[in-house]
């Protein structure tokens, strides 16, 4: 280490809190590169062994094929491993409890490549030997030891209905049928005995015919004319793969006497090849995948390369001094552009080790704690974990290395040009301009003196301010990015399935209205994993007669929102919503639970119970053809309208009336809030009130349909209560008039993907926000440091403790001031793009969350305060006459 | 009319075998309208002496009053406004404030203290102190001669009732020496401020009422220098 490493390495010890908080901003930005590789590098292996599970590790494949041909792909040298199974043939069962079963000849390498598992005893070794599904088991009640007998047939069409060679089998007649083309054969094979010695799982085995469950035995034996299944990798996964299929289908063609060209058979595992880059047609959806990835890693590149180039500016800033004085007694130009280099060097050091652990340790936290939502979103079979190879981790850490170098070189270079006349001149501020730091008279009207001068502070040095004001505002921006994408998310789930909906529930229909819920309200209630258990039901939409509106009494945004949605289905060729500008409005029935009804509507909300008395919900939930909107107060209606309906002879018939108006439906009232097709209004009315209906109806010899009951639970335990829930649905269904079922997973996978997003975006902006953090907590405390012997000096003419307190908390404020300036519109703009995007599908009008705003301010002026106010400490410790003294070196 | 009042000033620096002693029991007086030099080599305690006068720094031990106000008896805010209102301080190395210009740093005590600028008072100033022509201008667009000049205008802005000034003419040449020191003699005699001067220059030293000399802390001479 020569002297200027060795100085450069004391400046950095001499700061210790500066150098820290740059290390863990470089740590911190690394950290969220390694996330964004990693993440990236897990999800995908996530969707290899997806693959893997469902269609087993191979990567190509051809089916009922013959012997020779199965033999010419084990003998090619591209092929690294090739599972091979010879159809044996197919054993009915005799006493008609499922088809039947089929067996085939396999080598060893199918067990693993298909995925295979010995569960119990152990794999066949030779051709007396029988392997059988766990299916297969517990429906023969064969086990481990058995001897059994398989008469087996073997049976296939080589073309027409049925090209995957499925045969035609009656298990209800126990007869093979001959298919429509007649080209169908079944030959006889015989009867062959078998010892079975393992039971296995079938992991992504699939003979392909429904019904038929396979066993296994050895290859050897198989009888000649089988036809035989190849499945195989290859030794490098590359584009040859697709040579090799051209040449099974040559190989099909010379050595498969039976081969049909109209049956393909050949088929490639395109999940596998599209993530290890070889299938083009579906890269796109990688090129989509690695383009998010860009962008996100875009935005910590800028973030990073901000506050380490600020870091560097400012440890320059405090050098300058010593560099011109080293300049003075002959240090290069070469030199001293070194130290700064050095420093980024011991930098990258230390945080990019840092950074990755830190990265890889987040990941691997993070990502079993979303693996439920994100199985539950995709429907994977397998869980999430990290999983990450050298390879991105090194593109991590090249990437943060580079995003140094590329920092540090403006300050290195600037650092090389400083002269010994500039250790003279002082601290190496830039030269000022009057007109830079001019401010207006507004400000010290405003904030006086001290603010005016707070302001002149703020402005001297212009590439400082604008690093603080550009971190601050991209802070901003990334939050409301964060929190409109939320917040649409929201919305829209809203929109689809109503509003908070708990994620597990249990939909009960009783056909008779008047049937008492509550006995299966308290069985739900007692399922394991249940929460708090709530009821509603209702009328459906349609089933309440309609009324006509013109487009007068509607707002200007249901106009609009209902004129698009016409025109699109005068394109698709359906009718319009309306007819000559009237359109149908039809009313949606909801009941709540007396108390639910009060705490919903308010004490004072009184319903009379001689006729259907309702509360009509003015924010209307619309759908149509897959299209959402939500509207506020799209229809004018006022309290007291009402309507007569009648649903036929011997059915509902009554008078329904708005007794009060509400904005929102109720909470928790589940998919019950959603309507139906066109313009809807929800109508929501007491149990009681709705008895006093029923009594009525009964009265009247009426009885009514399209009537549903809800029972909702809350989860406490949302995986066991899915479980407890299906068993209770599919024990109940069918049952006393009822219908069952089990919450939406629709909705489910809607609220895993709102959960995701707000995990992945909150942790992506918090840790965006810290590294700003640490670049302006940097840049303003340096600010003041390097201002020590100023403020000394403005303390020492007078300014009072209470006055310098206000001038370095106003230069806090200015900083927050601009960067919200900034930030705000571009913001807005982002919401407002956002919002467009997601309005294509879910429409509502533009609203803001009014939360994002106030937690953008709230971060960027508490960061600027607490900055300021800690170097105001550290300033405040020192006396007038130290701080005068202080010399920066 | 006594001024000033220096009673058994002490000040201290570090602990235990590190202390050293900077003032050691430092007492005298100043007349209203006087003009003191200190002198002493360096090390002798005359910066800390001036910086216990001007209410920068706190003594270990004595008082120091001002027209009868103790010093430090007041609380930091009390002792800040005390300073901008009745002591002017003039630097070796000037401490100007970078980001304000010429006229803002003059003016700066009276505009902390919210007052209004006397444009007569400011015109004649910086007519005698030859910056008329520079006050938009900001200090490192000035010489150090003229950034002396700005630091005795802010330093008499306030009509204080004590100016001091530490070595004003150190980091100057002959000639810009010179007219600093014809400019503090000019409102010594003209306005009767009463003045202290930290000085290592004899000839500096000779234009004053009085000299004191400091060794090792204490004063070991005061004597007329100009009766």
């Amino acid at each position: 280490m020569n002297v200027i490493h060795s100085l450069t390495l004391a400046q950095m010890r001499a700061k210790p809190r500066r150098t820290l908080t740059t290390l863990i901003g470089v740590a911190l930005s690394v950290a969220m590169l390694t996330a964004v590789f990693a993440g990236a590098d897990s999800f995908l292996d996530l969707m290899r062994r997806e693959a893997v599970a469902t269609l087993g590790s191979w990567h190509g494949q051809v089916s009922n094929t013959s012997e020779a041909v199965a033999q010419a792909l084990a003998e090619d040298d591209r092929l690294n491993q090739v599972a091979l199974a010879a159809n044996w043939g197919l054993d009915p069962a005799e006493d008609g409890s499922f088809t039947g079963t089929s067996l085939f000849g396999v080598n060893e390498a199918l067990y693993e490549l298909l995925g295979v598992e010995c569960v119990e005893g152990a794999l066949p070794e030779n051709s007396h030997q029988l392997a059988i599904s766990r299916e297969l088991a517990h429906l023969t009640g064969w086990t481990v030891g058995s001897q059994v007998t398989l008469d087996l047939v073997r049976a296939w069409s080589v073309s027409g209905v049925e090209p995957d060679g499925t045969p035609f089998y009656r298990a209800e007649t126990g007869q093979w049928s001959p298919s429509p083309t007649g080209f169908d054969h079944t030959d006889e094979v015989g009867s062959v005995r078998f010892t079975v010695t393992g039971v296995v799982e079938l992991g992504a085995f699939s003979n392909g015919f429904t019904g038929w469950l396979p066993c296994f035995t050895t290859l050897d034996s198989a009888p000649a004319d089988s036809r035989w299944n190849v499945y195989f990798t290859m030794r490098n996964l590359s584009h040859e793969i697709w040579n090799v299929m051209d040449d099974i289908t040559a190989l099909q063609q010379s050595q498969d006497p039976a081969y049909d060209p109209g049956y393909y058979g050949r088929a490639t595992n395109r999940s596998l090849l599209l993530y290890a880059g070889v299938d083009e047609e579906g890269s796109w959806l990688l090129t989509a995948f690695y383009s998010l990835m860009g962008v996100v890693l875009a935005v910590i590149l800028i973030g990073a390369v901000s506050l380490a180039r600020n870091a560097f500016s400012i440890s320059l800033a405090e050098r300058t001094r010593m560099l011109g004085m080293l300049a003075s007694v002959g240090a290069t130009r070469a030199q001293k552009r070194r130290s700064v280099l050095f420093e980024a060097l011991l930098l990258g050091l230390a945080g990019i080790p840092l950074g990755l652990a830190a990265g890889c340790a987040g990941m691997a936290i993070t990502l079993p704690l979303v693996s439920a939502q994100v199985q539950e979103l995709f429907r994977f079979h397998v869980p999430l974990y990290l999983s990450v190879r050298p390879l991105p981790l090194l593109g991590a850490a090249a990437l943060a290395a580079l995003a140094l170098l590329v920092s540090a070189l403006q300050p290195a270079f600037r650092a090389s040009r400083v002269s010994p006349i500039d250790a003279i001149r002082g601290a190496g501020e830039v030269r000022l301009r009057p007109r830079s730091l001019r401010t207006g008279g507004i400000t010290r009207r405003l904030f006086g003196f001290t603010g005016a001068l707070a302001l002149k502070n703020c402005k001297r040095s212009r590439g400082r301010y604008r690093s603080i004001v550009f971190s601050l505002a991209l802070s901003v921006v990334m939050l409301l990015a964060a929190s409109g994408l939320s917040y649409y998310v929201d919305q829209s789930v809203a929109m689809r399935y109503g509003r908070d909906i708990p994620p597990a529930h249990a939909t009960v229909g009783l056909s008779d209205p008047a049937a008492d819920p509550t006995p299966l309200l308290a069985e739900m209630q007692s399922l394991p994993g249940a929460g708090t258990c709530r009821i509603t039901g209702g009328i459906d939409v349609g089933m309440m007669g309609s009324w006509q509106v013109s487009e007068q009494d509607l707002s200007a945004e249901a106009r609009r929102w209902l004129t698009e949605r016409s025109e699109y289905r005068v394109q698709m060729g359906l009718e319009p919503l309306a007819a000559e500008g009237v359109y149908t409005v039809q009313p949606a029935l909801l009941v709540l639970e007396d108390e639910d009804f009060a705490a919903w509507a308010g004490r004072d909300v009184t319903l009379r119970t001689d006729l259907l008395d309702c509360v009509l919900v003015t924010d209307n939930y619309l759908a149509d053809l897959g299209s959402f909107a939500r509207l506020k107060n799209a229809l004018r209606i006022e309290e007291g309208f009402s309507q007569t309906f009648d649903q036929g002879e011997n059915r509902f018939a009554d008078t329904w009336r708005v007794a009060a108006l509400a904005a929102e439906a109720p909470a928790n009232s589940g998919d019950t809030t959603l309507a139906g097709d066109g313009l809807t209004v929800q109508l929501v009315t007491s149990r009681t009130v709705f008895e006093a209906f029923l009594a009525r109806q009964a009265a009247a010899g009426r009885t009514g349909s399209y009537f549903w009951t809800v029972l909702y639970t809350e989860a406490k335990d949302p995986v066991q209560l899915q479980e407890s829930l299906l068993e209770w649905v599919g024990e109940g269904d069918g049952q006393e008039n009822t219908y069952r079922s089990a919450g939406s997973s629709d909705m489910s996978s809607m609220q895993s993907f709102a959960f995701l997003l707000r995990v992945f975006c909150g942790g992506f902006v918090v840790l965006l926000c810290l590294v700003c953090a640490a670049n302006i907590h940097n840049t303003v405390s340096t600010g003041f440091e390097l201002r020590a012997r100023e403020y000394a000096m403005l303390r020492s003419v007078g300014v009072t403790p209470g006055g310098f307190a206000r001038m370095l908390r106003l230069e806090s404020l200015f900083y927050g001031i601009k960067a919200l300036c900034w930030g705000l519109p571009v913001g807005l703009a982002v919401l407002v793009a956002e919002h467009r995007a997601i309005n294509l599908n879910f429409y509502s009008s533009f609203s803001v969350p009014v939360w994002g705003f106030a937690l953008a301010a709230a971060v960027v002026f508490g960061v600027c305060g607490l900055s300021g106010w800690a170097a105001r400490r550290r300033l405040a410790r020192q006396t007038i006459v130290e701080a005068i003294h202080t010399t920066v070196l | 009319m006594e001024l000033l009042r220096v009673e058994h000033l002490t000040r201290h620096y570090g602990e235990g075998a590190a202390r050293v002693v900077a003032l050691d029991d430092v007492s005298f007086s100043v007349q209203k309208g006087e003009f003191v030099a200190i002198m002493g080599p360096s090390g002798s305690g005359k910066s800390t002496l001036l910086h216990l006068l001007g209410g920068v720094d706190r003594p270990t031990a004595g008082r120091v009053l001002v027209q009868g106000t103790d010093l430090y008896a007041m609380d930091e805010t009390a002792l800040a406004i005390f300073r901008r209102r009745q002591i002017g301080l003039v630097y070796q190395f000037y401490n100007l404030i970078p980001v304000l210009n010429v006229q803002e740093n003059l003016t700066l005590p009276l505009l902390l203290d919210g007052r209004r600028v006397d444009k007569d008072y400011l015109e004649r100033l910086t007519g005698t102190l030859g910056l008329t022509d520079r006050l938009n201008h900001l200090p490192d667009q000035l010489s150090g001669g003229q950034q002396q000049r700005v630091s005795i205008g802010r330093a008499l802005i306030a009509n204080p009732a004590l100016m001091l000034a530490d070595e004003p003419t150190g980091n100057l040449d002959s000639r810009n020496s010179a007219e600093i020191m014809t400019l503090l003699r000019h409102f010594h005699e003209e306005k009767g401020q009463t003045l202290l001067v930290i000085t290592h220059d004899e000839r500096i030293a000779r234009q004053a009422d009085r000299l004191l000399t400091i060794e090792d802390g204490r004063i070991t001479r005061d004597e007329a220098v100009r009766p």
